[in-house]
């Protein structure tokens, strides 16, 4: 950002100065005539006061997950009984402290995957490579235009608002050492301010790719790809890449095209770098999310693993080396203690690693390690059969020395009874174990406390061996983002309520049943007809079930942003087209400023937009800051049971009236709105308590009549059909008879009478007192 | 099995449930002012048909309204006789939280929950969340799981004793109100 200097009038004895301006820093191009609002790149206060609002009504609930503080010299310090530790902290601030931390390590993630896909991309192209995402998008950036208040044209234009994100980050993390931040509330603010500038981070990662690799751009008809453990063709090479920097994937296929053998040659990906494989390149195949990548890094079926960064288990490179797969790291994020090789002749390291005398190196260079990783799949392939000393009988010999102890179950994250499902396979039932396949988190903490030593992953992986076969899905590509000309065709219904909402299925796979109950959620609310969006592992993952034709829900359901539609936006980075189209919509459908302009545009989505995030496998700490980010622009999140353990949600309460009183814009008023949306962050126990959650989570007081109505008739019959009754909290979100299921007007009418309801106003919401139009 | 957690990383902290025993409960009963029983969604907590009915005897004996959660809601809709309230167990637990919260019926809030029928970890945060920031309530674990988050929990222990126990459980109240 330029600083600018101004002199209006200056006399001394050197000179006589009059009328200067004198601008430092880098000049950008303006080109842009949208009048910015009042927080283009916001400090860490600047949406202090948004966020109080927020907080008031979303209070932070906290569950910890521990007592202790463990964070510096003085401790431990117990904060059980409202003890204090040595450093006056107290357990609420503590925890909202670990979710800063949390939320900034997600948002760090986010930060230097952008900047290393982004410097890449720039050594590659150049900083003036245009910023286009296709003919149907204008509004290239919603977040960006909304956070940093500048409109980018060029890859170089992006580095500012990573330098801003970098910024951000370090001062939060200041906020988190002993000394500084003391309030829980403050902490949160923090948080959500990390949250924000974790979601910013993620749309210049992925603008910036999709236009300088030809990814799809907001393309509905993105093409089916390849999903599943079934899918790998072993007779080939087989060069698996592992995280979420496509920039070694997509120099291994260069490398193959340039050669003139891509084909021959399988490259494939786990976890989001293999979404962003099949975004570049549709003959790449993906492996699977997160949880596949231990099961299928010990059949040995890679022949040349690639890991990049994020989401890249600690212990992969080992379990690599035992069956024989050769490791290029290739990032400074995982250097795992390998040999830098980044500047040794080529043929030199292709031979060390062929040969196994440097099993594992580090290559950061993203075109070397491609080449290199070509060169040694190709040579070792042949070699595989021999390498992999896997023997299904010794594995499954395994299982006879088991005694029942229970410490698998014990230490099962999930509390999956594994113990019983080992114990039976010692009389050759398997059928325990192929059920606890279809759940497995496949973490490998089962075998890690097993006195017995009993390989229990692979043990299930042998078992399964004719389902993981049969694993051959379609999942369509990536599209990224939302098209401008799709807001405009939906944007009314949705603000209006007809369409009953957005439901983004986001995160990881920590799911705690398997994937098929996050199937059955997108497939009920597809057929109900909201728009139902996904990325990242959850996008995968939503794939890997075919229904009674056999297809996935992907060949299915039509990719548009439309209702009725299930859409695929991509990595974990294209996270930021779900909550970016909702900013699209403020802007596109409803007019309103983004430049530097956030809080207007996040009351907006907060009272006007039903979209709703649903992370049923929330695990990882990016999950914790996308979320956070979305909850700051009002967007709700409902997390699986696991994401209990991020030890914060944000819950409303639907039976303080007080706390839902906005202001109606048209007459100034303070008018009652009903819990809408009750709650920011909840975590849901079960599939249906997520279904029934989130369909009265996307109820918003702008909705009307005949929107509520239909958001209503879906509410009312997801609880019979999940709950057995009627919902018991019906009154609170029924504004006048019109809002009523004509069907059920009467018998309803009949339940509301007995809860003593009458009608209320339906306002013009916001909860900012300068939005108060009355008497212009 | 001993009073270790039952998923062995949860190890909260210095303060950890007592262990709940059969011949407490007749003293522990005495203390139950306003309970109310939290039934979580474990399916797999009521396989033995009869666990259901003793509950619902319990709730009954002690006076105390049953919070299911919601997916199991159903199973408990046929106790016409019970007061069974439907509501997600976070929710419940944010309400729980705040002393002055009117309670189901504006009597006022409650002075013990027993919680039943978890997901593991998930009960074990909402027991956390209580211990921190519930001092006003004091809170039971029923489970066969020793959930170290409760003030009192039971005993890690086998399906079939924990029916047995828990059925002692309630026989004996039974019997300290007759």
């Amino acid at each position: 950002m330029p600083t600018k200097l101004s002199i209006k009038e200056l006399e001394s004895g050197f000179a006589t100065i009059k009328g200067l301006e004198l601008l430092v820093g880098k000049i950008v191009e303006e080109e842009w005539d949208e009048i910015a609002g009042p927080t283009p790149y916001p400090s860490i206060t600047d949406l202090r006061v948004w966020d109080q609002h927020l907080l008031k009504r979303y209070e932070p609930f906290y569950s910890p997950f521990c007592d202790m503080c463990c964070l510096c010299t003085f401790g431990k310090c117990d904060l059980t009984k409202g003890k204090k530790g040595s450093c006056g902290i107290d357990i609420r601030s503590q925890q909202g402290k670990i979710v800063l931390i949390a939320c900034l390590m997600g948002a760090a993630c986010h930060a230097t995957h952008a900047r290393h896909i982004l410097d890449y991309l720039i050594e590659k192209k150049g900083r003036d490579y245009p910023i286009h995402l296709g003919e149907e998008i204008e509004l290239e950036a919603p977040l960006i235009r909304l956070v940093a208040g500048i409109k980018p044209k060029k890859l170089g234009d992006l580095e500012e608002v990573l330098d801003y994100i970098e910024r951000q980050i370090t001062h939060l993390l200041s906020a988190t050492a002993t000394g500084q931040e003391e309030s829980y509330i403050d902490f949160e603010s923090k948080a959500l301010h990390a949250g924000m500038v974790d979601n910013v981070a993620m749309e210049v990662a992925d603008i910036a790719q999709i236009s300088a690799l030809r990814f799809p751009k907001g393309d509905p008809d993105a093409p089916l790809v390849d999903l599943g453990m079934g899918i790998i063709d072993k007779s080939k090479p087989v060069i698996l890449c592992v995280g979420h920097n496509v920039a070694p994937g997509s120099e291994i296929i260069n490398y193959l095209e340039q050669s003139g053998i891509y084909g021959s040659v399988e490259v494939a990906g786990i976890c989001c770098t293999a979404h962003d494989l099949t975004r570049y390149s549709t003959g790449a195949k993906i492996v699977g999310p997160l949880s596949r990548q231990l099961i299928f890094v010990r059949s040995g079926v890679a022949d040349v693993m690639v890991l990049d960064e994020e989401c890249i288990r600690t212990d992969i490179i080992d379990e690599a080396k035992k069956v024989g797969t050769r490791v290029i790291a290739t990032t400074d994020q995982v250097c795992a203690g390998l040999p830098d090789m980044t500047k040794t002749p080529i043929e030199f390291v292709v031979k060390e690693l062929v040969l196994g005398n440097t099993p594992a190196v580090l290559i950061h260079d993203s075109a070397k390690a491609g080449e290199v990783a070509v060169k040694v799949a190709l040579e070792v392939a042949p070699n595989r059969r021999a390498r992999i000393v896997s023997d299904e009988q010794e594995i499954l010999s395994a299982v006879l020395r088991c005694r029942d102890c229970g410490r698998c179950r014990r230490n099962c994250p999930i509390d999956l009874p594994i113990n019983e499902a080992v114990y039976a396979a010692r009389e050759k039932n398997f059928d325990l174990l192929a059920q606890i396949y279809d759940r497995c988190l496949n973490c490998g903490r089962c075998e890690s406390d097993c006195p017995e030593h009993i390989p229990i992953v692979s043990v299930i992986r042998v078992t399964a061996m004719e389902k993981i076969r049969n694993e051959k899905y379609k999942i369509r590509s990536g599209r990224g983002p939302i098209k401008d000309t799709e807001i405009r065709n939906v944007g009314r219904a949705i603000v209006m309520g007809e369409i009953p909402g957005v439901i983004a299925f986001v995160g990881c796979a920590n799911y705690p049943n398997g994937n098929k109950e996050l199937v059955e959620m997108a497939d009920e609310f597809a057929k109900r007809r909201y728009i139902v969006v996904a990325s990242g592992c959850s996008a995968m993952d939503i794939a890997r079930y075919k229904d009674e034709d056999g297809q996935t829900l992907y060949e299915k359901y039509a990719g548009d942003f439309d209702a009725g539609c299930i859409l695929n936006t991509g990595s974990c980075v294209s996270n930021a087209h779900i909550i970016g189209a909702a900013v699209k919509i403020a802007n596109i459908f409803a007019k309103r400023r983004l430049r530097g302009n956030f809080e207007e545009i996040a009351d907006y989505i907060l009272n006007r937009i039903g979209a709703v995030a649903i992370a049923w496998g929330a695990q990882h700490q990016k999950a914790a800051a996308i979320a956070t980010g979305a909850n700051r622009l009002g967007i709700p999140v409902i997390l699986g049971p696991q994401g209990v353990k991020f030890r914060r949600a944000y819950i409303g309460r639907s039976d303080k009236k007080e706390n839902w009183m906005v202001y109606n814009v048209k007459t100034g008023k303070k008018v009652y709105a009903g819990p809408a949306p009750e709650h920011l962050l909840y975590v849901a126990e079960t599939k249906e308590e997520a279904i029934v959650t989130a369909a009265r989570l996307v109820m918003r007081p702008n909705d009307t009549s005949k929107g509520r109505m239909i958001k209503l008739s879906h509410y009312i019959d997801l609880h019979q059909k999940l709950y057995g009754i009627i919902p018991d909290d019906l009154h609170l979100f029924v504004r006048t008879e019109a809002d009523l299921p004509v069907t059920m007007k009467d018998q309803l009418l009949k339940i509301l009478k007995e809860k003593g309801w009458e009608p209320v106003e339906i306002p013009d919401p916001t909860l900012l007192e300068r939005q108060i139009v009355k008497g212009e | 099995m001993s009073a270790t957690p039952w998923q062995v990383g949860d190890i909260p902290g210095p303060k950890q449930a007592h262990i709940l025993r059969l011949e407490m409960f007749p003293k522990i009963v005495k203390t139950l002012k306003r309970p109310l029983i939290v039934v979580g969604s474990r399916k797999d907590a009521f396989e033995d048909g009869d666990i259901a009915n003793y509950l619902v005897m319990l709730a009954k004996l002690i006076n105390s309204p049953l919070v299911v959660s919601p997916s199991l809601f159903k199973n408990f809709m046929k106790f016409k006789d019970a007061k069974v309230i439907c509501m997600g167990i976070e929710d419940l637990v944010n309400r729980l939280k705040e002393k002055d919260w009117k309670g189901f019926d504006d009597r006022g809030n409650y002075d013990s929950v027993l919680f039943i029928g978890g997901i593991y970890y998930f009960q074990s945060l909402m027991l956390s969340t209580l211990k921190h920031f519930a001092p006003h309530l004091k809170t039971f674990s029923l489970d066969r799981f020793y959930h170290p988050n409760a003030e009192f929990s039971f005993e890690n222990m086998s399906k079939e004793r924990w029916v047995q126990e828990f059925k002692g459980v309630v026989e004996i109240i039974k019997s300290s109100f007759s």
